[in-house]
């Protein structure tokens, strides 16, 4: 008599499982995984890059913004803010592009100058800075007066003014 | 009940929040319980330590048991649990952790056959014995095939010595790879040191121990059944044994740290001292390791009565459970309070309710017992010493 | 002896069933290998002069918006180190210094600067290492990426990351960071933080183009990068690094 019959089945029902995962392993993997250079650090999914590469772009940089606004960036390229692109004040130009009328990127508070301008010690030592305001009006020669803006004397665009 | 969070000195910004949770001190500690309970079964059936035999069948289906909840506190935590199985579909076997999907079902797939062979007579018995859906239950659980036959028994019995066999290096590499998980992390100087495995093994051997003679002993005070003391005695002084290689080696790698004083040390000093300082400090190296030590030594060395022995054992049992599930925290938890910039500390408290809560993780951890318990309605644990007299 | 023959064969049986099952345990990773083939290359480089930073947080602001980085969560920030004349050495980063600095007392204050942080785009980067399902690998162009609809959300990279760079989205629950802007970087453009740097502090460029400042600066600049001790090669660069800076 054979005695290894349990045996046999146990090894079917096993071999069943391990198969079953194998067949299902091979519905679910996408199919462009594998490997792209090695398999150390390539190995992935490959429609993953077009898909991030596919992500918008929302900041454009400033001659995107030169097209409609040729005044500004005449203004804005002779002066010393030429090296702070327009989207770093006046934020993305999707955001822009949603909503021309919307004013929020226009901000002219002596809080959003101070934002670059303050003084603080961790800043290079040779970055143009202000400690305080009413010390800095008198110091070039003017009158100070509460709730008075930066924008007052300089241009945003064109500072040295 | 929200805890706030308070931090000290300078932390990433994105290195507030604790991220491995209580789920995932939880985890290695399921985890290590299997590999020990495995270890105490094998010690029967591997070296024939015939005295552990009482406790042979009921600490493999402990093992079991353990096993099938070890991998649900991830589940719990992982970011998409229905995910999950990418880690068997693509595994990226550069990483430590791909190769839990499969040493996990290898293991499994072991203990499982293991189980199998070690219970086919009595579930034939119980097939014969009982009628209706249980016959049917049986039947489908012996796969139809009610050979009982001395010739097959034996096929059964060499069989179960090899499983056994493998089954030891298995849980070794679950446990050690868990440990391996933590050590081979470069980054965190708190986990990085390659006795983290070997610690996490041997903790895990004792927990597995500690676990089996606490349960053992309710489950007999439940049943109302004498204990087996020789049984027991021998569970203590593999566990004094265990234990004393798990605490040297904890004691080794904290001498090290201390000793070597790397840029780290300051900052895991703090960390000791001012986050871990009850359950690492006081808990895990203090009374939790203190009194075991001692005690189980008086406990192995020393005759007493019986009840002394089990009073005492039991205590020191409990204390290495404790000792180890502190272990356990401190590793995971303890390594995530600290910045990689090495400046400053963060602090962690599992919430009571939630996905990551105190509440799931007791009950995860019942749920084991849950099972051991519906088993043994299925099949018997314990030799039923009434029935032996009867038969 | 038939017995015994049966279970050598039965042996034998089991141990072709588990070499056959380890086999394909190792092919695995091949079975499916008709992705895109080409070689990895270190394309980029990005390069920090922490002499030039203002703190003025524009980068983080950017960041943020180009890439809907969730909040309180951070794909760049900005440190500020101020080391005191007694060596006390005090490092912050409200909101990832986003909304920009806060002056402090300027007394007893031996030196103090900014450093950016950011993903470091490693040669060899152990988050990709230790990622278990492949969900997060090195693009061709040398790029450290994270494929959103693969990623378990294990959290293994954030631990294995040694610059704390990456996190786990609370939106999609996956692992998150910063990807040099690939997006742009593919269409040509600068990624956002180093387009709205105003003074120039963050730079981004081909490393092996002559004509490129950045390429330029790698090969003649004394650069230094974060935890050299590490072996993950950063692709980031920094000018004026610190001894106090980690
Ligand atoms: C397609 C043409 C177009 C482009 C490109 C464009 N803008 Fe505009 N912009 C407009 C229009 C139209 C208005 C609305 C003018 C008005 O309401 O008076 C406007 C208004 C503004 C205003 C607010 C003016 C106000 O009076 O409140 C700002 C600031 C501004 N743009 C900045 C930018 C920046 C920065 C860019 C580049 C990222 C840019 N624009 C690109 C068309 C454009
Ligand atoms: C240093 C920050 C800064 C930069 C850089 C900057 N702007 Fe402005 N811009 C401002 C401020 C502040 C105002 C509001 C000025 C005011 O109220 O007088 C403004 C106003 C404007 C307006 C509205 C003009 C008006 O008359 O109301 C436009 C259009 C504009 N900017 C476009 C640009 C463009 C285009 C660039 C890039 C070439 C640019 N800005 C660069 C800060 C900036
Ligand atoms: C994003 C940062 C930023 C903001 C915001 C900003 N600036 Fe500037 N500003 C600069 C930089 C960069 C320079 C060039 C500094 C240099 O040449 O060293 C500069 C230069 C200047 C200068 C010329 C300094 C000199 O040395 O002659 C003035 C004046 C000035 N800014 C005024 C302003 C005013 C007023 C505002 C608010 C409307 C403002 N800035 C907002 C970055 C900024
Ligand atoms: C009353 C007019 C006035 C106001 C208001 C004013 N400034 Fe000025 N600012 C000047 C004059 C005049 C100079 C040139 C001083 C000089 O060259 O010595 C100057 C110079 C500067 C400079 C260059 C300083 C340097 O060291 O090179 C900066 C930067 C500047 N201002 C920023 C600001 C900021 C920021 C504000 C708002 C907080 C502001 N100013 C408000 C009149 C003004």
């Amino acid at each position: 008599m054979n005695h290894t019959s349990h045996i046999i089945r146990f090894a079917v029902v096993l071999v069943a499982v391990i198969a079953g995962f194998f067949i299902l392993r091979g519905f679910l993997v996408p199919d462009s995984f594998g490997v792209q250079g090695d398999y150390k650090y390539g190995y992935h999914r490959g429609a993953s890059d077009a898909e991030q590469a596919a992500l918008p772009a929302l900041y454009t940089g400033s001659k995107k913004c030169a097209q409609c606004h040729a005044a500004e960036t005449a203004e804005w390229q002779a002066g010393k803010h030429a090296g702070v692109e327009c989207e770093t004040c006046h934020g993305n130009w999707q955001a822009h592009n949603n909503n021309t009328k919307d004013k929020a990127g226009k901000d002219s508070s002596i809080e959003a100058c101070l934002l670059c301008h303050g003084e603080v010690e961790a800043r290079p030592a040779d970055f143009p800075q202000i400690a305080d305001m009413k010390k800095h009006v008198e110091d070039g020669g003017g009158a100070y007066e509460k709730g008075m803006l930066c924008v007052a004397c300089h241009s945003a665009h064109s500072p040295q003014q | 009940m929200l805890h706030e969070i308070v931090t000290q000195g300078f932390l990433f910004p994105n290195e507030i929040e604790v991220l491995w949770s209580l789920m995932i001190v939880l985890y290695p500690y399921i985890t290590g319980l299997v590999a020990g309970a495995f270890i105490v079964s094998s010690l029967y059936h591997v070296f024939g330590k015939e005295e552990l035999k009482p406790v042979a069948k009921f600490s493999l289906v402990a093992a079991f048991a353990f096993l099938m909840f070890a991998c649900t506190p991830l589940l719990f935590h992982l970011g998409h649990p229905e995910r999950a199985f990418n880690i068997m579909f693509t595994p990226h076997f550069y990483s430590a952790m791909s190769g839990f999907g499969y040493i996990y079902s290898f293991y499994l797939i072991v203990v499982l056959l293991e189980i199998w062979f070690v219970f086919r007579p009595d579930i034939i018995a119980r097939a014969k014995s009982s009628t209706g859906i249980m016959k049917a239950l049986y039947w489908v659980l012996a796969l139809g095939s009610m050979d009982d036959s001395e010739e097959a028994l034996h096929i059964d019995h060499k069989i179960t010595l090899v499983l056994a066999a493998i089954g030891i290096p298995s849980a070794c590499t679950l446990h050690g790879y868990v440990g391996f998980l933590f050590g081979s992390l470069k980054s965190n100087p708190w986990w990085s040191t390659p006795l983290m495995p070997v610690i996490f093994l041997m903790s895990a051997i004792v927990s597995g121990i500690a676990i089996l003679i606490v349960s053992y002993y309710i489950v007999m005070v439940i049943k109302k059944q004498p204990v087996d003391n020789k049984c027991l005695k021998s569970m203590y002084d593999f566990l004094w044994g265990f234990f004393i290689i798990d605490l040297t080696l904890e004691l080794l790698n904290e001498l090290a740290s201390i000793y070597a004083q790397t840029q780290s040390y300051s900052i895991i000093a703090q960390l000791t001292e001012h986050r871990l300082q009850f359950s690492y400090e006081i808990l895990q190296l203090g009374i939790c390791s203190a009194i075991p030590l001692v005690v189980l030594g008086f406990v192995s060395l020393k005759t007493m009565s019986d009840t002394l022995r089990n009073r005492l054992g039991l205590i020191c049992s409990a204390l290495i459970l404790i000792q180890v599930l502190a272990m356990r925290w401190n590793v995971v938890v303890g390594g995530q309070l600290f910045s990689k910039s090495l400046r400053g500390l963060t602090s962690y408290m599992p919430t009571f309710l939630g996905r990551e809560g105190i509440l799931v993780a007791v009950i995860l951890f019942t749920m084991p017992f849950v099972v051991m318990y519906v088993f043994n309605l299925i099949l018997p644990l314990f030799e039923n010493k009434g029935d032996e007299a009867q038969g | 002896m038939v017995t015994s023959r049966r279970d050598f064969l039965k042996q034998a049986g089991w141990t072709v069933l588990g070499g056959g099952l380890m086999a394909s345990f190792v092919e695995l990773p091949a079975s499916k290998a008709h992705a895109s083939s080409g070689d990895r290359t270190h394309l980029y480089a990005y390069v920090v002069d922490t002499h030039k930073c203002i703190g003025c947080g524009k980068c983080g602001e950017a960041c943020r918006a180009e890439n809907k980085v969730p909040d309180e969560f951070y794909r760049t920030w900005i440190e500020r180190y101020t080391i005191y004349a007694d060596g006390h050495v005090d490092v912050d980063s409200p909101h990832g210094g986003e909304k920009g600095a806060t002056p402090i007392k300027k007394a007893h204050i031996d030196r103090s600067f900014f450093v950016p942080k950011l993903c470091n785009h490693c040669k060899e980067p152990n988050c990709v290492q230790v990622c278990p399902v492949g969900a997060t690998y090195v693009s061709r162009q040398g790029v450290v990426l994270v494929d959103e609809k693969h990623c378990v959300g294990c959290g293994y990279c954030i631990q294995a990351c040694p610059y704390g760079a990456r996190f786990i989205n609370p939106k999609t629950h996956v692992a998150d960071k910063c990807t040099w802007c690939y997006h742009r970087v593919l269409k040509g453009l600068k990624p956002a933080c180093v387009t709205v740097c105003p003074v120039g502090a963050r730079q981004f460029g081909k490393v092996n183009d002559p004509n490129d400042p950045v390429g330029k600066l790698i090969k003649e600049a004394r650069l230094q990068v974060l935890k050299p001790e590490m072996g993950n090669q950063p692709m980031v660069f920094y000018n004026g690094l610190d001894k106090e800076v980690r």
